[in-house]
């Protein structure tokens, strides 16, 4: 090798560092960008009382304690429906079903489902939930279709999750006279806890933060919700509102940065239970 | 003379179209250390696999013959293959725990028994513990990952796990492989113990450690089983040239 071509490597071994430090930087100014546009626009009425008071004049004035009420609802409920669902499927595609046409076929499947418009799905659940099963605009319907919404998510990280759990520790589990269910609940699951977590949290945030799915089949309403059956409005959507229909954009931004403290709060939350039940 | 434990007359094996085990006659008696000896794909782990028909995880698997054990048909339809398990245990090649912690190892096969008492549980935990001579080392950290443990002991552990149910038949798949020599030494004298209480059969790739700590031997060469006699016989004067071939190193 010359002297030049060394150089030569040298500098761009160099700019190829940069470039990638640059672009970590640019990834990360927008986030704090984000957070310090809400904190700077909203942060002065993020009380305590924001989340205890009951909205007034349309959420001009007051709190926003049903729709956070009704946003938690809402995510407990499509989780609790999209959840089992999700793990159940994961389970059937890998330790019940050879690889084959059938699990390519679904597989697909769930990936297409994965990039549909959450608009879609939103439109679909108000035929299907709202209109044709007669549920209404209410807590239930939103929470089917976001479960709808974020299954193939489910599915996914929980099938990349049970497949990491190494072969011989089911070996193993047979060997010790397990039946194959009870090596997937006692071993395969639990160890493939981690994964199939983060996958939950994942969808947990696409909930919380989902606007059109929920617009379309909970509804708008400010009350505080009573029954599953109810309309309600979650954060989301109420901050959609608040900005769009010029209604006030203090309480929007406050909205928003409440929402996504939530969020932020619960990944956190999550990773450190995660680190610390998996350190034993 | 007793009732052997484990009898096979004229046992094929196939993967698929492959033929991994070409008749295979041959009997196993109680409280002895069987060793199965031969070069890589002779087919002596599928054969020490079908024992307790941990073969049935690979698909599209074909016996035919007879295969007794425990006096028992396992190829018959109607048997129980769960319960065939839990009387022949298996120890694998690596240390393989599971990543929890040396208790919940050790109940594994307790508990999906539904086995729930913890008096029951502890016992069993510290009798399978004494038997690998890991009760003094371990009885304070039952609950300290198993990962965490050095490999020999991890080892021990596994055999500790597979005998906790107190199987009758040891199965073990190099054992020693991933050992050093003083694991090694520490797993060899454990099984010379062990066979008091359990029929143990043993793949190894070592004739070292076949001549050391077994009985009987059996030599594979692609799928058959070429001889199987005495231990002192095999390795003294071996009826088939193709074995003494092998375990003179001309060969393997």
């Amino acid at each position: 090798m010359t002297p030049e071509t060394r150089q030569d490597n040298l500098r761009w071994n160099r700019l190829g560092q940069r470039l990638c430090l640059g672009m970590t930087m640019a990834v990360v100014a927008v986030l704090v960008a984000i957070l310090a546009y809400l904190v700077w626009h909203g942060g002065d009425r993020l009380t305590i009382g924001f989340f205890l008071d009951f909205p007034k004049d349309l959420g001009r004035e007051g709190g926003i304690l049903p729709i956070l009420v009704s946003t938690m609802v809402l995510a407990v409920l499509a989780l609790a429906i999209a959840v089992p669902l999700g793990i159940g499927t994961a389970v059937y595609l890998t330790e019940y079903t050879r690889e084959g046409w059938v699990t390519t076929v679904i597989r697909f499947g769930a990936e297409c489902l994965a990039g549909i418009p959450s608009i879609i799905f939103g439109l679909f659940g108000f035929i299907l939930f709202v209109v044709h099963l007669g549920l209404g605009w209410s807590i239930l319907s939103g929470a089917l279709t976001l479960a709808c919404m974020v299954l193939p998510t489910i599915i996914r990280t929980s099938e990349e999750a049970i497949k990491a759990v190494p072969a011989v520790l089911r070996q193993v589990g047979f060997s010790l006279g397990a039946t194959k269910s009870q090596v997937i609940w006692h071993i395969v699951l639990p160890q493939a806890r981690r994964g199939i977590i983060t996958g939950v949290i994942l969808a947990l945030g696409r909930v919380m933060g989902e606007t059109a799915c929920v617009i379309f089949t909970t509804g708008i309403s400010m009350e505080m919700p009573t029954s599953p059956l109810d309309s309600a409005r979650s954060m989301a959507v109420h901050f959609y509102l608040l900005a769009r229909e010029g209604i006030s954009m203090e309480m929007a931004n406050t909205t928003a940065l409440a929402l996504v403290g939530m969020i932020l709060l619960i990944n956190t939350a999550a990773a450190v239970l995660v680190a610390r039940r998996s350190s034993r | 003379m007793n009732q052997p434990v484990v009898e096979a007359r004229s046992l094929n094996f196939y993967y698929g179209t492959f033929q991994a085990l070409k008749e295979i006659s041959l009997e196993i008696e109680a409280n002895r250390v069987t060793a199965l000896i031969g070069p890589s794909g002779c087919g002596k782990s599928t054969l020490l696999r079908v024992l307790n028909r941990m073969s049935d995880l690979v698909t599209e698997t074909r016996a035919t013959g007879l295969l007794r054990v425990l006096g028992r048909d396992i190829f018959d339809p109607r048997f129980d293959v769960t319960e065939l398990r839990r009387e022949v245990g298996m120890v694998f090649q690596h240390p393989n725990p599971f990543p929890a912690s040396v208790f919940d190892n050790l109940v594994f096969g307790f508990r999906i028994a539904g086995v729930a008492d913890r008096a029951r549980l502890g016992q069993a935990v510290e009798e399978s513990l004494r038997a690998v001579d890991l009760w003094k080392d371990l009885a304070d950290r039952l609950d300290e990952n198993a990962l965490s443990l050095s490999p020999d002991f991890q080892q021990r552990l596994c055999i500790a796990r597979a005998i906790a149910i107190q199987p009758k038949i040891l199965l073990m798949d190099e054992p020693c492989s991933s050992l050093d020599p003083l694991g090694t030494e520490k797993v060899e004298e454990l099984i010379l113990r062990l066979k008091q209480q359990y029929t143990i059969v043993i793949v190894t790739h070592s004739m070292q450690q076949a001549a050391r700590i077994s009985d009987v031997t059996g030599y594979m060469l692609l799928g058959e089983l070429i001889e199987f006699d005495q231990t002192t016989r095999v390795f003294r004067n071996p009826r088939d040239p193709r074995t003494e071939d092998y375990i003179t190193g001309k060969f393997g």
